[in-house]
């Protein structure tokens, strides 16, 4: 590799590691952090970075006179902390370790390439967190249960046939919140459960914006104001489509 | 009320890690993050107990879960948030979420907007608990002895 195309690696490598920890919602201070000890061991000059939500913007000076920029659209997409962990560690490590830059890109390729959990496994976790709910915010044993069962057939749809679909958030979200209130409808219909209402809290409880709204608030507090403002927006949209998706299923019963 | 607590506790700790496993938290912090969500609800129905009203307890019990998960931040050597996502989700107002759905579409619109109300009270209430937690400085949880760096630390950095 020559120098130009060395820097370029450097610098791309830069971004992709601030990318990776706010794609699977680390905070911003920390997404700046790391790129900033990832331009120091690359002895990028000048380096400086603006995050947001979505977006990175960062620049650099090649040679000490020719600025070079870069402009990163991030989706706010599947949360996956074992990635923003393991990218956190490895740019600690840096120093110890002096990784050649094939040897760094190696390993962020491996970090992005595994899903820590196995996609039963999620759903699996999210049935049961919502019987675990749905006990604690006042539901009968038998509501819990139910609320489990509409939570795996709510998780699983999400997974395996919205993931693919690609319809906008919000759509998602209506639609997986209509489903939990209809399971949770259903079986009780059959039978299953003692109260529709505790049936369903328990079932919507994967769909509330908890990570948003927790980050958006940390971010506020830390003078993060835009990024703030997009996550909040964003945990609003989520959580009011939850609420249209279980009012359109109670309106139509 | 421990009747309450001794089944509680154990669901709320198996619904974080739940949550901790729909988030990719690698194995190795499922139990804490458990615990930490079971802890957040213990303080959490402990102050209900004492009688303080839900949006008090929500605060006291938000401080609590962001303390502590600060505190398993330094021990672990990983990001505090790991082990604040889980837990959030034992004070999140779920139940808000619906009551406004409920009201709004099938109840009166001003009962509509008071659930909401109320729901923004338990939501701000979370906030608040995580920033005063956060105001608490980095040097009780012990953050110098670890390579672990702060807020701080990013800033000096930045000004090389």
């Amino acid at each position: 590799m020559d120098k130009k195309h060395l820097i370029k690696e450097k610098f791309d490598l830069t971004v992709d590691v601030g990318e990776i920890i706010i794609a699977n919602g680390g905070e911003i201070f920390r997404a700046h952090e790391t790129m900033l000890r990832m331009a120091k061991y690359f002895q990028l000059g000048n380096f400086d970075t603006y995050i947001l939500a979505n977006g990175i913007f960062t620049s650099i000076a090649i040679d000490g006179e020719y600025y070079s920029c870069q402009i990163r659209y991030t989706s706010m997409g599947q949360v996956d902390l074992s990635r923003v962990e393991a990218v956190n560690t490895l740019s600690r490590n840096l120093e110890r370790d002096a990784f050649s830059v094939q040897e760094i890109r190696n390993r962020i390729e491996k970090i992005t390439a595994q899903g820590t959990s196995k996609d039963w496994l999620k759903i699996l976790a999210a049935g049961v967190s919502c019987g675990a709910f749905g006990y604690l915010f006042r539901g009968t044993l038998w509501d819990s249960l139910a609320a489990m069962i509409a939570g795996f057939i709510m998780y699983l749809v999400s997974l395996k046939v919205l993931d693919r679909l690609h319809f906008p958030r919000m759509m998602d979200t209506i639609i997986c919140a209509a489903l939990s209130a209809g399971c949770c409808a259903l079986l009780f219909h059959l039978g299953l459960g003692d109260d529709l209402n505790h049936m369903i809290i328990g079932a919507i409880f994967p769909l509330v914006p908890g990570i948003s709204f927790t980050n958006g608030v940390r971010n506020l507090m830390g003078y993060e104001h835009l990024t703030g403002i997009i996550r909040l927006t964003d945990a609003v949209i989520t959580a009011t489509g939850t609420a249209i998706g279980v009012g359109i299923v109670l309106t139509l019963l | 009320m421990f009747k309450e607590l001794m089944i509680e506790t154990p669901l709320a700790i198996i619904g974080t890690i739940g949550f901790s496993i729909l988030f990719g938290v690698s194995p190795r912090h499922y139990l804490p993050c458990g615990l930490n969500g079971g802890f957040s609800w213990v303080v959490y129905r402990i102050s209900i107990a004492l009688n303080l009203t839900a949006p008090i307890a929500t605060f006291a019990a938000a401080l609590a879960l962001t303390t502590m998960s600060r505190a398993l931040a330094v021990h672990f050597k990983a990001p505090t948030v790991i082990f604040l996502y889980g837990g959030v989700f034992t004070l999140v107002p779920g139940a808000g979420i619906y009551a406004i759905a409920y009201n709004l579409f099938l109840g009166s619109t001003l009962e509509g907007f008071m659930t909401a109300a109320d729901t923004v009270k338990t939501a701000v209430a979370i906030a608040l608990g995580i920033g005063v937690s956060y105001m608490i400085p980095s040097k009780v949880f012990g953050w110098g002895k670890h390579y672990l760096a702060t807020e701080d630390s990013a800033k000096e950095l930045s000004h090389k």
